[in-house]
């Protein structure tokens, strides 16, 4: 490892040589290459996570570039992971970066994880964020969720059997109509769950039971308390419940 | 009276980060935000993420969740898009 290219954030005493280490030995699945997963992966590369699995099934359309900054004009008709993957060890020839071309279901969830101290959900919907959170919750592994609607984001940090997993937060929610994404947002928010999920690969949660809501239109953003409910379906006593903690 | 907060556009639709409303459970606040904010906000509140006293109300009792007069109820748009 080349300690020059990260000696600036080296300085930060949280991180140090120590720190830097450890991320270079760690392994990240990121579901989503898009308008969250973009900026996210380029922070994660930039900061010298050792391994990150990349797994988006989408080809890149025009309607993409207006937030998607992994990707160029030329990129368009490609599929997302593979452009993913050769863009970021460009940025970042140190480290692994492995592109994987489908969509997250249950039945290819367990495979994607291994070898994976932390999962991220950037997708663009709900049902997949769930199937994330189901497939983490089996292997106890943290998640950081994302998502945004129009000017609004929101991110999460989940340790299961200690903070509220995503069905605890959004079961029985209905999102929002969709389709409302601008570059400046889903940027300012993944740029909130890379720091959560450097700080967590480090060893600390910043915002264990708090739901962070960013408001880019009012320029606010809140912690909002959230605690486990004990009858959620994935780790708490409720149907098929795990029953974690 | 329970304490309501909005976030993002409910806030700005009703003019208030919170405000206090009356109402025993979950459609009972939210039949008071549309007679206090409009048929609207109503319809914004009802779809978002819906937490009371910590624990989202989509995984209690949904709109039947019990609210008390000391009880906390946000309201959060659902934000699923990346």
């Amino acid at each position: 490892m080349e300690l020059e290219r990260y000696r600036r954030q080296m300085n930060i005493p949280e991180i140090g040589e120590g720190g830097q280490r450890k991320l270079a030995a760690s392994s990240v699945l990121v579901v989503g290459a898009g308008g969250l997963g973009g900026p996210l992966l380029y922070a994660l590369a930039g900061a010298g996570v050792g391994r990150l699995v990349v797994a988006d099934g989408d080809i890149i359309s025009l309607s993409n570039l207006n937030r998607q900054f992994l990707f160029a004009q030329d990129d368009l008709g490609r599929p997302k992971a593979e452009a993913a993957a050769r863009r970021l060890s460009a940025f970042n020839p140190e480290i692994t970066v492995e592109g994987k071309q489908l969509q997250l279901e249950e039945q290819n969830a367990s495979e994607l994880l291994a070898g994976c101290q932390l999962a991220v959900a950037a997708v663009d919907n709900l049902p997949a964020r769930l199937a994330l959170n189901t497939a983490c919750a089996k292997g106890k592994i943290p998640l950081v969720n994302g998502g945004v609607e129009g000017w609004y984001g929101s991110v999460q940090a989940v340790e299961f059997g200690k903070t509220p997993c995503l069905a605890c937060c959004y079961a029985g929610t209905a999102p929002e109509e969709g389709g409302q994404a601008l570059g400046a947002v889903t940027g300012a928010v993944a740029s909130l769950m890379a720091s959560v999920t450097i700080q967590m690969l480090l060893g600390h949660n910043p915002i264990p039971g708090e739901l962070l809501f960013y408001d880019g239109k009012g320029m606010t953003l809140d912690k909002v308390p959230v605690e486990r409910s004990p009858g959620c379906p994935v780790c708490g006593k409720g149907e098929k419940g795990l029953g974690i903690g | 009276m329970a304490m309501v907060r909005y976030h993002g556009r409910l806030a700005e639709l009703t003019g208030c980060r919170e405000e206090s409303l009356e109402g025993t459970n979950v459609t009972r606040v939210l039949d008071q935000i549309k007679k206090r904010h409009g048929s609207e906000a109503a319809r914004l509140a009802k779809r978002s993420h819906i937490i009371v006293d910590k624990r989202s109300a989509g995984a209690e009792k949904g709109f039947r969740t019990p609210v008390g007069t000391d009880s906390m109820v946000e309201f959060i748009p659902v934000c699923g898009g990346g």
